[in-house]
């Protein structure tokens, strides 16, 4: 069984973890948090070096990661959903042309 | 805000250092042959090559600058001059005085090292280069009979720059540097931190981190400075690619930039190139070219360098672009690419790549590069500074040139 964790919680205030390698959708994925071990089942399909929800997040609720806000949830998120530029909105609205470029 | 999990159990470590007389501690013991002018460059070389445990330090700085460049050049040769790691200097100038040497010895000799001055005056190129040979012959039999004595790590400033960023940047390499600062910190030591540009449209997250109000005035009145003066050119924006590899936000790109610093409370904002007057992290006025931004650390008084990221290609390049630092103050390289390490052991001291393996926690790993600090700050040699290759001095500048 391969030990190769799925993925990484990098401070243990935050509410969200990074995906170490993709993650197939509906695997359980073990979270380690501080000292505290725990299983989460990620909800989609999430790609290395992007985010999923550790803790279910309401809308308007900061995301936390380094410990700080990087951002506000736009809708409710549940714990091991994907959180991205869909769901998640920065102070700055620089990300708008953006998002509208990547719909094409 | 802490971060509770880097807080060490690190207790105080002494090094060996060079102990100088204005009680600062160098970790190197190097002769600097430092020119004055362009001009002289090759003079410089020539008898900074000819000598072991003599510097060469070569730029082309100065002809036809304004005066506030001119005043930013000289701070930052001084800077260089004084840093701990340099026993004594030689200045090589020409008779010309364009540029006043005499100056520029008095403002390094208030350190209480050694400083010479060589003007290569009419008597021809290579009768300079013999009268400097014997010159810096004599300072470094003299630099060589100082030995190493047990220091307190708060003793230290370490300059730190990222570059190469990229996946796993933000997740394995800043993050346990940042816990490394976050120790020697503690520890009573230094930590300073530049690139202007990285942190426009993050100075918000930058700012809450000031010590006091003062700070942050004076983050916002870089920033803004910045800002203007890049007009047209790009920014740091999120970007289509930043966006394919996970970053949702503009705070959250900055911030996985900002966590190398560490924890602390930023202590104040410095020129380029400006020593800090007390302990703490501070944060640089300056741009991102990597050869600018490690001259000004290494003027500002780092005595040890950390260049973190190395992600994509960047891990192949031998030393770093621009930078004539490893001979200056010796850099340590880090990487979170555990792929990067493996092709590029050769150039790369710390291979953070363990985290994303999986092998290693963050923590694990930011006492590993604690540690590695304490050890090249004893004499330990790194990878890129056992290199002889040589660039030029490259100092920030922002006025017109003539």
């Amino acid at each position: 069984m391969s030990k190769i964790p799925t993925s990484i919680v990098i401070n243990p205030d935050d509410n969200v973890a990074i995906a170490l390698t993709d993650i197939r959708p509906k695997t359980k994925v073990a979270i380690e948090v501080g000292k505290k071990k725990y299983i989460i089942e990620v909800k989609e399909r999430i790609s290395f070096g992007h985010k999923f929800a550790i803790k279910d997040i309401k809308n308007g609720e900061a995301i936390l990661k380094y410990g700080q806000e990087i951002g506000k949830a736009t809708s409710d998120v549940k714990k091991g959903e994907y959180l991205h530029i869909h769901n998640i909105e920065g102070k700055w609205g620089i990300i708008e042309s953006i998002r509208r470029k990547m719909k094409k | 805000m802490t971060q509770k999990h880097t807080k060490g159990k690190v207790g105080t470590i002494r090094i060996l250092g060079f102990k100088r007389k204005d009680g600062s501690v160098g970790v190197r013991n190097n002769v600097a042959i430092m020119s004055v002018l362009p001009c002289v460059n090759m003079i410089t070389y020539a008898i900074g090559n000819q000598i072991s445990g003599a510097i060469p330090l070569i730029h082309n700085e100065i002809s036809n600058r304004g005066q506030q460049d001119i005043e930013q050049i000289a701070r930052t040769l001084a800077g260089i001059g004084k840093n701990p790691n340099m026993h004594s200097v030689l200045l090589v100038t020409l008779k010309c005085e364009c540029f006043p040497a005499s100056e520029l010895a008095e403002e390094i000799a208030k350190s209480g090292k050694p400083v010479e001055i060589l003007v290569a005056d009419g008597g021809g190129t290579w009768e300079s280069i013999g009268r400097g040979i014997k010159i810096a012959k004599k300072m470094v039999i003299e630099a060589s009979e100082m030995q190493r004595e047990p220091s307190d790590l708060s003793n230290l400033t370490l300059g730190i720059k990222c570059g190469g960023s990229g996946a796993t940047s933000a997740i394995a390499s800043h993050p346990p540097l940042g816990g490394a600062v976050d120790m020697l910190i503690n520890n009573g030591g230094t930590a300073i931190f530049s690139e202007t540009t990285e942190i426009i449209g993050a100075e918000d997250v930058l700012a809450k981190r000031a010590a006091n109000k003062q700070v942050t005035q004076q983050i916002y009145e870089v920033v803004n400075k910045m800002k203007s003066r890049l007009k047209g050119l790009p920014t740091t924006d999120l970007t289509s690619g930043n966006i394919n590899s996970g970053l949702s936000t503009l705070e959250e790109k900055s911030l996985g930039a900002i966590v190398k610093a560490g924890s602390t409370p930023i202590r104040g904002v410095l020129k380029y190139g400006e020593i800090p007057k007390e302990k703490g992290l501070y944060f640089m006025d300056g741009p991102a070219r990597t050869g600018e931004v490690l001259t000004g650390l290494a003027a500002a008084g780092s005595q040890i360098l950390v260049f973190s990221g190395l992600d994509g290609g960047t891990a192949d390049v031998p030393m770093l672009p621009d930078s004539v630092a490893p001979r200056l103050t010796p850099i340590i390289k880090i990487t979170g690419n555990p792929q990067n390490y493996r092709k590029h052991e050769n150039n790369i001291d710390i291979n953070a790549g363990t985290i994303i393996e999986g092998k290693e926690t963050i923590e694990k790993v930011a006492e590993r590069i604690y540690k590695e600090i304490t050890r090249v700050a004893s004499g330990k040699r790194t990878k890129t500074e056992v290199i002889k290759y040589q660039e030029s001095i490259k100092i920030y500048t922002t006025g017109p040139l003539s």
